[in-house]
């Protein structure tokens, strides 16, 4: 069922909204995974690592979540439909590897959050707890690829859009 | 006409089913790349090494 012009505009922004905001918030995580990279003082590594578990858990997978749940509603209540075409595909396979590897990662982050907290980690355990840059960094590439994926939308149906392509032809042909 | 043989009712070629497109291939290519790098990396420790 395809939605009317309101809805579909209204599902369209929030799609946009929690995307981009997807972006954004990731961002402003890796600033604060650098500087677990970069800062040898105590307290801003402290800082750093509840900042992060407190952007993950308010901002990045309620946004994550908002993310695929609208992107869903688009692509099932639109023409594009989920498995119609390769860009739709592939950007579904995209959000759910991205989303699940963030779920993945969760209590990892929680965890340094919660040493990071704790008054009796020592500054070389704080030191060594090390970053999750290559995640952080690889899932704002994923993220940046489902942008461009969703802006260009190249051409390629799938056999399964191929063949509904075939049958809606066949019934507008039989109608008229 | 013998059933074998390609009639009237046969679909033309433009009706064939389509190829999967040089682009899909070569995203399935790149993420499975990186995820296999990121794995490795994941799993020799090196994405969650200490800094100092």
């Amino acid at each position: 069922m395809q939605m009317g012009s309101g809805a579909r505009k209204l599902a369209l922004t929030a799609h946009i909204i929690a995307s981009l905001g997807w972006i954004g918030a990731v961002a402003a995580f890796i600033a604060l995974d650098v500087t677990t990279v970069t800062s040898d003082t105590s307290t801003t590594l402290r800082a750093a690592y509840i900042g992060m578990d407190l952007m993950t858990r308010w901002a990045i997978v309620p946004l994550a979540f908002a993310s695929f749940a609208s992107g869903l509603l688009m692509s099932l209540g639109t023409k594009w439909g989920l498995f119609r075409h390769w860009w739709v595909v592939i950007t579904l396979l995209l959000t759910a590897i991205a989303t699940i590897v963030l779920l993945v990662q969760v209590p990892v982050i929680d965890h340094r959050a919660d040493m990071a907290a704790d008054p009796t980690t020592s500054d070389l355990e704080l030191a060594s707890m090390g970053n999750l840059l290559p995640h952080s960094v690889g899932g704002t590439i994923v993220l940046l690829v489902i942008t461009v994926l969703n802006v260009y939308k190249p051409r390629g149906l799938t056999r399964y859009g191929w063949r509904k392509q075939q049958q809606d032809a066949a019934q507008s042909s039989d109608a008229s | 006409m013998s059933r074998d043989l390609p009639g009237p009712m046969e679909p033309p070629q433009a009706d064939q089913p389509p190829k999967t497109p040089t682009w899909v291939w070569i995203l399935i290519g790149v993420v499975v790349l990186g995820g296999a790098v990121l794995l490795t990396m994941h799993l020799m420790g090196g994405g969650m090494m200490g800094h100092h």
